[in-house]
């Protein structure tokens, strides 16, 4: 449209707050709740709180960083726990145990990795196949899989003896925890995946408007099996290593994983409605809500309020990271 | 200086239920040239246009790409073949960048072993850059670019794709210029020539003085056939006016005979309303038993001034007076509640509850008068359904059957019931025969007519200047948000489709 001016419908962008990056806001958080954090209690930047950080964050990031991928096409998938359970089980069964005769040791974590992409292959096609909503998709595939996750070791949680393993999960490597050396190989490995893969420019596309995704052709019923899939070994890596620190194999050690990972993707700058966010957001979202978690802890919050405080920081953060002024309607 | 034959289409036939979009057209696409593709609203130029790029299977007639003949079933299909369409509502991903925008779906032909070699992408997209002399930056996010950026960017990534494949593309302007202004016409322009060697372009806009000045041949679309096919330096605006028309209008079937004179009494009255943006200053009244009109090119407005009006848009200034009192314009409900009904354009998304059944649809701006105590007197509801059923003659076997299982033609009757029953005053309406067959368009001009016997004002847009002028006392032309003249249209002195196309 034009009017005698020409030129109304310019979008209009302030030039000098655009060259920001995006995830200028949550590394500044980041940075102020540090400062905040180390002035509020001397317990907080100390070696050994600093080492219990680095033993709990790689978990709570590859979880987050498999559903980002999923929350950037515009989907979300919400079977994190059911996923963990089931692939923390089947990692138990494979491993030294109590219930089986297995000892395969790392190859029990790949088994609980490969459940995890099966089961989130089948959460993805059943979505795309079946054209069911994703979030009622995984959620049900999420409480099927926690029972189906008991019934595997019928009700007695399945220990795991095998010490040499759990000794690569919280054992020390060069003074830190073994697993932060987990975690940030697979954050590269992500980051270069994010950069040098083109299945990331098309996640992004199918994010921004699956329709033109799809006249320049881009697969996007392919893209989104692939995406779920990813997101379904993730959890299955989480699961495997959450089994592992704790030697334990049941499906109670999961619950909690679900709330964090989409606060942590959604506080990085991914906006729920897609196309929007980065692996390297994910990363900080991450350590926000690990450290106010850590934080509170160290505050000794009642724990009450603390439920309280992460369920405020999910509505503030999706309030700020959705153009609510686009949508016209809100359900 | 036309060569080679890309494209050649023969005998199209397109039928949707109801009409013939297209009944039998023509077009040859040659290298070389620009073709200027004109015709009415509901000529069948954008259906034509539609087939090429495979948007849509033709129903009759072969399609010839390089002398080969082809049935598209996709538009990826069609791209294959380099054939692409640019579309005014941007084919971009805003939150893209320039880069990923450019090479999206085609990433692999950069790609060393799976992973993208980014120098080399880059380099090819600087090129694309240059060739459409655009000096945006390849990492700059879509979203940020004007829109005359936007639709280069589209050009360009349409010619390297026809590059890469050594096969000449053929390009579909889709009144690319109505979001542009003067200068980013010129630089549009000054590029679509500069590629003319390479390519078959087609280009459509409502404004014709733009099209001779940029095109080698125009081709005229006519009641679904092509009528004309001439070179451009022997047409003048006028003359391509009157082959665009052509026909004498049928004041039977606009029952014209019907049309009474409106009474003295104004009924509604615009004053002033401006929404910036979009329309300004736009002031006029509607008399008891009025018809009138707003006509005017895509981007005039007419659409932005009804939805004022209901309250669907929010006005920046001026009023609007029902019976010589001020309307609060915040929402559709305090509209309806004063009597304007509204009969948007879209049936399918904002015409009618599409999955409840016809009672409710006719019942719902009536439920707090009917309704007792909150309660809803479901046989009352009933009842009125039937006896609206019967008067319009809806095609329903009952007043339980759900709106979407009905023709277009019977929703847009439930939907005329539903205000009919409501007593409005004013009744606005959107293209209120868009995509209904002959018969049933015939029914709903009777409604027309017995609505403004009834006494109410009446607010409407057709799809096509025929339709306005056989139906209205009055027409009132916008251009480019405001209103530059008002044609009488009385039953004795109609007005020619010509008279008014030149006022547009």
């Amino acid at each position: 449209m034009k009017t005698a001016d020409g030129n109304i419908l310019k979008p209009k962008s302030p030039a000098g707050l655009k060259q920001l990056p995006r995830t200028f806001g949550p590394l500044a958080i980041l940075i102020g709740l540090v400062i905040i954090l180390s002035l509020l209690t001397p317990r907080f930047l100390t070696t050994s709180n600093l080492i219990n950080l680095m033993l709990l964050f790689p978990i709570p990031l590859i979880l987050a960083i498999g559903s980002h991928f999923v929350i950037q096409t515009g989907s979300i998938d919400l079977s994190v726990e059911g996923v963990m359970a089931v692939a923390g089980v089947v990692t138990a069964m494979f491993v030294h145990n109590s219930l089986t005769s297995l000892d395969w040791g790392v190859g029990g974590i790949a088994m609980g990795v490969l459940a995890g992409a099966a089961l989130g292959a089948l959460n993805g096609f059943i979505y795309v196949k079946g054209r069911i909503p994703s979030f009622i998709v995984s959620l049900g595939l999420s409480l099927a899989c926690i029972g189906l996750a008991t019934i595997m070791y019928g009700g007695n949680p399945i220990s795991i003896y095998d010490r040499e393993l759990q000794n690569l999960i919280i054992g020390r490597t060069l003074g830190v925890p073994t697993i932060f050396w987990w975690g940030l190989a697979f954050f590269l490995l992500m980051l270069v995946a994010e950069r040098y893969l083109p299945l990331s420019n098309h996640i992004r596309a199918i994010g921004g408007n699956e329709l033109i995704a799809r006249q320049a052709g881009v697969n996007v019923n392919r893209v989104k099996l692939a995406v779920f899939m990813l997101a379904g070994a993730c959890y299955g890596l989480g699961g495997a290593l959450n089994t592992v620190r704790l030697t334990i194999g049941s499906s109670d050690t999961v619950s909690g994983f679900l709330f964090s990972t989409i606060t942590s993707v959604v506080v990085g700058g991914t906006a729920l409605t897609g196309g929007r966010g980065s692996v390297t957001g994910v990363l900080i979202g991450v350590l926000i809500i690990q450290i106010i978690n850590n934080g509170m802890i160290l505050l000794s919050l009642n724990p009450y309020l603390q439920a309280a405080v992460q369920g405020a920081i999910l509505i503030a953060a999706i309030a700020v990271t959705i153009n609510r002024r686009k949508a016209q309607f809100v359900k | 200086m036309a060569h080679e034959v890309l494209v050649s289409m023969r005998n199209i036939v397109k039928r949707y239920p109801g009409t013939v979009a297209l009944d039998g057209a023509n077009l040859e696409i040659r290298r070389g040239e620009i073709i200027g593709l004109l015709g009415e609203n509901g000529a069948g130029k954008s259906t034509m246009m539609k087939i090429l790029v495979g948007y849509e299977t033709p129903d009759g007639g072969e399609m010839l790409v390089g002398g080969k003949k082809v049935q598209f079933r996709s538009t990826r299909e069609a791209m294959a073949y380099n054939i692409g369409m640019v579309y005014q509502d941007q084919a971009l991903l805003p939150n893209l960048t320039v880069l990923q925008n450019l090479f999206l779906g085609y990433e692999h032909l950069f790609t060393r072993g799976g992973f993208i070699d980014h120098r080399k992408m880059k380099q090819t997209g600087r090129e694309i850059l240059d060739m459409m002399r655009l000096h945006c930056s390849l990492s700059d996010e879509v979203e940020a670019l004007p829109l005359s950026t936007r639709e280069l960017l589209e050009i360009g990534r349409l010619l390297w794709l026809s590059e890469i494949s050594g096969r000449p593309p053929v390009i579909v302007l889709d009144e690319p210029t109505t979001v542009l202004d003067s200068n980013e016409i010129r630089q549009l322009f000054d590029i679509v020539r500069s590629i003319r060697d390479k390519a078959g372009i087609i280009f459509i806009s409502h404004h014709l003085q733009e099209v001779l000045d940029l095109v080698d041949r125009v081709v005229v679309f006519r009641d679904g056939r092509d009528i004309a096919s001439l070179p451009a330096r022997d047409l003048t605006v006028a003359k391509i006016q009157e082959m665009m028309i052509g026909r004498e209008l049928n004041t039977e079937y606009y029952l014209v005979d019907k049309q009474r004179e409106p009474s003295e009494r104004v009924v509604l009255e615009v004053k002033q309303l401006t929404v910036h943006g979009k329309f300004q200053d736009i002031s006029f009244q509607l008399r008891e038993g009025e018809i009138v009109s707003l006509v005017g090119l895509d981007g005039s407005g007419k659409e932005e001034v009804c939805r004022a009006i209901f309250g669907a848009l929010k006005p920046d200034q001026g009023d609007v007076l029902l019976f010589g009192k001020r309307l609060n314009l915040k929402r559709p409900d305090l509209a309806i509640r004063e009597g304007i009904g509204y009969v948007p354009q879209n049936r399918r998304e904002e015409g009618a509850f599409q999955h409840l059944d016809i009672a409710a649809n006719v019942t719902v701006t009536l439920l707090e008068k009917l309704a007792k105590l909150m309660f809803l007197p479901r046989k009352k509801g009933l009842q009125l359904a039937r006896e609206w059923i019967e008067k319009l003659r809806v095609r329903a076997s009952s007043p339980h059957m759900l709106i979407r299982q009905l023709s277009g033609g019977n929703q847009q009757k439930v939907i005329l019931a539903k205000w009919l029953a409501s007593d409005i005053k004013v009744l606005i309406l959107d293209h209120p025969t868009r995509g209904i067959d002959v018969g049933a368009k015939e029914e709903i001009y009777r409604l027309l007519r017995n609505l403004a016997d009834q006494g109410v004002a009446i607010l409407m847009m057709c799809d096509s200047l025929e339709e306005d002028i056989g139906l209205s006392n009055r027409l009132l032309v916008l251009k480019d948000g405001r209103l530059t003249q008002e044609i009488d249209s009385p039953a004795d002195r109609k007005p020619s489709v010509l008279e008014v196309i030149r006022a547009l």
